[in-house]
């Protein structure tokens, strides 16, 4: 390495000028958002996604277009069908809020971060709003894309049913952004990628498949209120066990409870 | 300025600092020493913030950390080796900083520039070398301008021509009027560096005084003296009241707690002919390990007893 230090003057550097400005929770959402947009990780888990949710979609418009061949008429629309594929493709998203929390506490940036913000409801608020906004807009884009993978890949078929596009791009938006915020929450609780990825998959996946399974009313009661569920709701209304208001509001809850999980720890904790 | 007010933390049952009060004030170079485990490490990251205090309190001209309206403009501290994100660029790395602060964003340019690292800011900081995340970890610290300064272990990794860069860098950002601490356990360096010592030993304060003050201090301060007579004079000395210890050189003698003319008068009142008569200044190191003696907690072997080896391996 070569270095300009050699017999450099001290002080090399200039006074800065001026009276602050800036910061703040504007600085904190600018800082959070250079963070996240300048790892690979970020892009990388944006490309798994998009790759799982068109593969996805694209699977389950050919296999729509061949039962409608054998004469099983198909009566989802195209859309409702390729929302079906963040059954998987969410896990790439879920992994890209998580990752933007505990790669700063592997990374030893937790540190830098949090004497650059020290309000610890600033930082996780600035956080939280930026990795949702990213995770919400990349999966209103991609069930858009996967709508169209499959609406071609059907032909003519799948037209029927209700709910236009539009409207569940944004479901499957709102659905993804509320799980960012679960997963940003709970990332700071448990500050290592392979407990809070664990947990996640866990509740969003194992879960509803071991307490449905096992029985008792109330049992499979709570399992219709796991965030996986809620967000099935919401994005696949069919046979869902209540409304998309319903859905709305579970949703929101976990990510609430996370969030609060996430400030009481950040306040306790040390960093 | 810093000022710590009872400063006290456990972790669980282990006290790892205990009620710390001290100044540390601007204008000067303030070197914290103090053994392995001592609490130097844990008491900047309660002076930043990072940990919260069991008791007292750390302000920074007068506020905690936590209330700073601009903190990285009023505080910059270099704590950890590792500085940055392993897959994001310095450059990155510092301009989310600058932005989380309002610091213009061409100020990044100008600290890596001035640490040397220009050429290297678009490569991801995992690639980079011990005493480059170092550097990295220092351009982080001036990137605000701050009054205050925290390193810790900055040298750690510097090649020697970065220790002289962080020994004049140190010293000018003092002598622009800034609040300068610094941790190091290279005490050549610290008596060059520092002003002012706050020593501390399991988490207590041990000294706060004056580079000069903490170093006179030291029973290692002696005179030296020869004589061709030197058991007679050793023993006018020690009937004196002097300690006296046997110095290098078959006629060389140590005498402690007095200064060269009480040791001239004596000689010179017995007939005693001299060779040499020369004070002699203990060194930091000196000074440190008599004043540390008490509470080093990872004291090797060879300190307590040198004829035990290490068993080979077979
Ligand atoms: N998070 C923690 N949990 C438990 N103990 C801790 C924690 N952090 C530090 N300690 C303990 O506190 C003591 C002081 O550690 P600290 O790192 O402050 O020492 P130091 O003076 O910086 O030492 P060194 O010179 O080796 O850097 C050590 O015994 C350490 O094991
Ligand atoms: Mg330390």
């Amino acid at each position: 390495m070569t270095t300009t230090t050699t017999q450099a003057p001290v002080p090399a550097l200039p006074r800065l000028e001026g009276s602050p400005t800036g910061g703040g929770s504007r600085g904190a959402f600018a800082f959070e958002w250079t963070k996240l947009t300048s790892v690979r990780a970020t892009w990388w888990n944006l490309l798994a996604a998009l790759v799982l949710t068109v593969g996805f979609a694209g699977m389950l418009g050919l296999s729509a277009e061949a039962s409608s061949a054998k004469g099983v008429a198909v009566d989802e629309p195209a859309h409702r069908l390729a929302a079906q594929a963040f059954l998987v493709s969410q896990l790439a998203l879920v992994a890209l809020a998580t990752l933007a929390v505990t790669s700063e506490y592997a990374g030893g940036t937790a540190h830098a971060t949090l004497r650059a913000v020290p309000r610890r409801g600033r930082l996780l608020a600035a956080k939280t709003t930026v990795v949702a906004l990213v995770v919400g807009a990349a999966g209103t884009v991609l069930q858009l894309a996967g709508g169209l993978t499959a609406g071609v890949l059907m032909g003519g078929g799948g037209t029927g049913g209700d709910g236009s596009p539009a409207a569940t791009a944004l479901a499957v938006g709102g659905h993804l952004a509320l799980l960012a915020v679960l997963s940003v929450g709970l990332a700071f609780v448990l500050r290592s990628a392979a407990g809070a990825l664990t947990s996640l998959i866990m509740l969003l996946l194992a879960l509803p498949q071991l307490l449905g399974a096992l029985g008792p009313g109330w049992l499979a009661t709570a399992s219709d209120h796991l965030p996986g569920v809620a967000g099935e709701a919401l994005t696949a209304p069919d046979g869902a066990p209540y409304g998309a208001a319903r859905a709305v509001l579970v949703l929101v809850g976990w990510a609430l409870a996370a969030q609060l999980a996430a400030l009481v720890t950040l306040r306790r904790r040390d960093a | 300025m810093i000022t710590l007010d009872g400063l006290s933390k456990r972790y669980g049952e282990t006290a790892v600092v205990s009620a710390l009060s001290c100044a540390i004030a601007p204008g000067r170079v303030t070197g914290f020493l103090g053994p392995n485990g001592a609490g130097k490490s844990t008491t900047m990251r309660l002076i930043v913030g990072l940990d919260t205090p069991s008791a007292g309190s750390a302000l920074i001209g007068g506020q905690p950390y936590a209330r700073l309206r601009h903190p990285l403009r009023e505080v910059g501290a270099l704590l950890d080796a590792r500085a940055g994100h392993p897959g994001r660029s310095a450059r990155a790395h510092l301009r989310g900083l600058a932005r989380s602060n309002g610091i213009p964003t061409g100020r990044v340019d100008l600290v890596l520039e001035a640490v040397g690292l220009s050429e290297v800011a678009d490569r991801r900081v995992g690639t980079y070398s011990l005493g480059m995340g170092q550097r990295l970890g220092i351009a982080a610290a001036l990137l605000g301008d701050p009054e205050v300064l925290l390193f810790d272990e900055p040298v750690n990794g510097l090649d020697p021509d970065g220790v002289a860069w962080v020994r004049r860098l140190t010293r000018s950002l003092a002598a622009e009027g800034r609040t300068v601490l610094v941790s190091s356990h290279l005490l050549s360096e610290m008596q060059e560096t520092a002003d002012h010592l706050l020593v501390i030993g399991r988490g207590r304060l041990l000294a706060d005084a004056p580079v000069d003050e903490v170093i006179a201090a030291s029973s290692g301060n002696a005179v030296l003296v020869r004589s061709p007579e030197r058991d007679a004079l050793g023993t006018v000395l020690a009937d004196a009241g002097l300690t006296v210890r046997q110095a290098s050189g078959a006629d060389g003698l140590l005498v402690g707690g007095a200064a060269c003319d009480t040791v001239g008068a004596l000689a010179f009142r017995h007939g005693l002919p001299l060779r040499e008569l020369s004070p002699r200044r203990a060194s930091l190191e000196e000074a440190f390990l008599e004043l540390t003696s008490g509470s080093a907690q990872f004291t090797t072997s060879e300190t307590t007893d040198r004829t035990t080896p290490i068993p080979r391996e077979r």
